[in-house]
């Protein structure tokens, strides 16, 4: 056993708040230690990064491909807590929503190093089988090529 | 705030970013990744605590330093990390993807880290008068490191 001094610090943003998601989708102890176990997910972190897209943010997926953990703007951390009493009431109203869920928001800091601010969010493709996910669609916030020069007229 | 100011200080954040982001992807801190595992599990211990914990996890709650802020906020401070058999979390195990043989095809960490040190120029390019913003930050060393390979 290795051990390495570095302080660091993590801050759970609303943590019995998103609390009320775990009981919901009965998310017990067990299972949350299982999936982010660190000597279990081993291999996923020389993984990350992989299909983060343009942007090249930090993407973990667990290696039970259960939960995924990905970096998110100070911007966005912002809207999620303004949001967040009307968010946890809804998904835990509606436990089948297909809403993505975030069950937390964690800001790390460590020494010489700028805040890093994550989302923890379940997959949202969790299949018994890779052959059962025919289609695969990436919705898109961009205009880009969306506009027309005006109305066609014969 | 106009929609034009939003996107303008949406792109400044993109742009601060990147080499963090590029840090974190690259796989070169896996320190930090198994700090950010280590603190989950902790903080389902602090969220599962009115459950029955085992022996072990009791003890592992009983070693936590946290705090709970009347914003509802939870840190944990963790002041040292145990990695068993940390030869396997070696950063040479990253170097080793990298010079296997791969028959022409980019590993993993050549296609991330090109990808993150060509993100970084391209937002350099295109958003003038950030250079110092990105440069400011610790990871930037990574790059260099990245530059230098190539």
């Amino acid at each position: 056993m290795t051990e390495i001094e570095h302080k660091t610090e993590i801050t759970y943003h609303k943590l019995y708040e998103f609390g009320k998601l775990f009981e919901s989708n009965n998310l017990g102890l067990d299972c949350i230690q299982n999936s982010f176990c660190p000597s279990m997910n081993r291999e996923q972190v020389f993984k990350t990064g992989e299909g983060s897209g343009k942007s090249g943010s930090f993407f973990f997926l667990t290696h039970d491909k259960r939960f995924m953990i990905k970096t998110i703007k100070a911007s966005e951390l912002k809207i999620m807590l303004e949001i967040l009493p009307d968010y946890i009431s809804h998904l835990v109203k509606y436990p089948d929503s297909l809403i993505s869920k975030i069950f937390g928001v964690f800001t790390v800091k460590r020494t010489r190093m700028d805040p890093v601010i994550l989302a923890l969010m379940e997959n949202t493709v969790q299949l018994k089988s890779p052959k059962m996910l025919r289609f695969k669609f990436d919705l898109k916030g961009s205009t880009h090529g969306r506009k027309t020069k005006g109305i066609v007229t014969s | 705030m106009t929609l034009s100011e939003q996107r303008h200080q949406d792109e400044v954040e993109d742009v601060q970013m990147v080499p963090l982001n590029m840090f974190l992807s690259s796989s070169l801190n896996t320190e930090l990744v198994f700090s950010i595992l280590s603190g989950i599990t902790q903080f389902c211990l602090l969220n599962f605590v009115r459950n029955e914990l085992t022996v072990e996890q009791e003890k592992q709650f009983r070693q936590m330093e946290y705090r709970v802020d009347r914003y509802g906020d939870t840190t944990i401070t963790m002041r040292k990390i145990k990695i068993q058999d940390i030869e396997r979390w070696d950063r040479i195990k990253a170097n080793d993807m990298v010079t296997q043989p791969n028959n022409g095809v980019s590993t993993t960490l050549e296609r991330k880290t090109e990808r993150a040190s060509t993100a970084t120029f391209r937002r350099v390019i295109t958003i003038d008068g950030l250079n110092k913003t990105t440069s400011s930050m610790t990871p930037s060393k990574n790059l260099s490191e990245v530059l230098s390979d190539k």
